[in-house]
């Protein structure tokens, strides 16, 4: 029996690499630098998101259900509103998603699943779009973060332009989507005492 | 084409270790390969499978029959090629992927693929080295670091079984 099997081609290790749960692959960039560098790449997200997407799989369902806690939390929490708007999108189920809309921010107790150990912190959800999740702390809206919870990590954004400026518009949303067209994810920030404007994030 | 005339059409394979097996035409011609080859008339003496082990073949005729022996029920396939895959070790699973490749047969490569995936899904990282014969090119220090970055992925790791 061949204790190595050297001969496996790289464009089926991928193949099957493809398939493996973002655990498996994180852990799995220790292997070599070649490993890391291929799963880290851009190519390499997109097309096991590809497969992720078009399969039920445990990642997908991670990040549901990660929104479904949110959305829970949501409901539980409700009666306090205070009236901010948060959208709340399974868009990492691209060909059937569905969209909840609905008006209220919510506390949550701490993220628990996520590097971020938060105690106690109010937490305004955005939006999601193929299972990042975009988010702010309540009353430190120039901190906007961007979560993955299937990688758990997350990335915090610079302070949109206006507040950067010292200008605080009397309300504004946000929302992130993707954009193929410079395959990239796109922040938008929308406020009411001012023009409408974007800007860019790479994830 | 065999299915035609309605007299069943046998092939002959050879390894490249040269054993030679007598498979049914319908059933070989689920390797793309092979069926391009009876397409282009020059399947008549023996084909020789090059890049194919006697063990190796051996296991993917059987998959061959044992699968087109089946309907048109995807769940029934399904459930055979499970069945079919379940007692595989890795060493024997890689040998199959590199088959199915050459042979370019889907649905044994999508199954295998499958297979491995779920083989190596809670694997140490040793064991991926070992068994995909790659080596650690990592100084400690940078592999302490990229450790470090993911350090969550690293519980729940199953015990080497290799060594």
């Amino acid at each position: 029996m061949k204790e190595e099997i050297e001969n496996l081609q790289e464009e089926i290790i991928e193949e099957v690499l493809y398939i493996l749960p973002i655990k498996s692959l994180l852990r799995f960039k220790c292997v070599s630098k070649r490993w890391r560098s291929l799963i880290s790449s851009k190519r390499f997200a997109k097309e096991h998101l590809k497969k992720k997407s078009s399969t039920s799989t445990n990642d997908s369902d991670f990040s549901r259900r990660t929104l479904y806690s949110f959305y829970r939390w949501h409901n539980y929490c409700g009666s306090d509103s205070v009236g901010s708007i948060f959208h709340l999108g399974q868009c990492n189920l691209p060909s059937e998603t569905t969209t909840t809309e609905t008006s209220s921010s919510f506390n949550l107790q701490s993220l628990t699943a996520a590097t971020l150990s938060i105690d106690s912190i109010s937490i305004v959800l955005y939006g999601s779009c193929n299972g990042l999740i975009l988010f702010s702390m309540l009353h430190l809206v120039n901190s906007l973060l961007i979560w993955n919870p299937a990688t758990r990590q997350a990335k915090k954004l610079p302070p949109p332009y206006l507040l950067s400026q010292g200008m605080w518009p009397s309300c504004f949303f946000h929302g992130i989507g993707y954009d193929e067209s410079t395959d990239d994810y796109k922040v938008v920030n929308i406020s009411k005492d001012f023009s409408p404007y974007h800007y860019q994030t790479h994830i | 084409m065999a299915a035609e005339t309605g007299t069943p059409t046998t092939l002959t394979l050879k390894s490249n270790d040269d054993e030679l097996f007598s498979v049914a035409e319908s059933a070989a011609i689920l390797s793309v390969t092979i069926r391009n080859m009876v397409e282009d008339g020059c399947a008549g003496g023996v084909i020789p499978l090059d890049n194919v082990d006697g063990k190796t073949l051996a296991s993917v005729i059987t998959y061959m029959n044992g699968i087109s022996a089946i309907p048109a029920d995807e769940e029934k396939k399904k459930s055979y090629r499970d069945k079919f895959l379940s007692d595989k070790d890795f060493e024997t699973l890689a040998d199959m992927v590199l088959a199915a490749n050459y042979l370019n047969m889907s649905c044994l490569m999508d199954a295998v693929s499958a297979k491995i995936a779920q083989v190596m899904e809670k694997k140490s990282v040793g064991w991926v080295r070992r068994k995909f014969g790659i080596e650690n090119d990592y100084t400690p220090e940078e592999e302490a670091a990229v450790k470090e970055e993911h350090k969550w992925t690293f519980e729940g790791v199953e015990t080497d079984d290799d060594n």
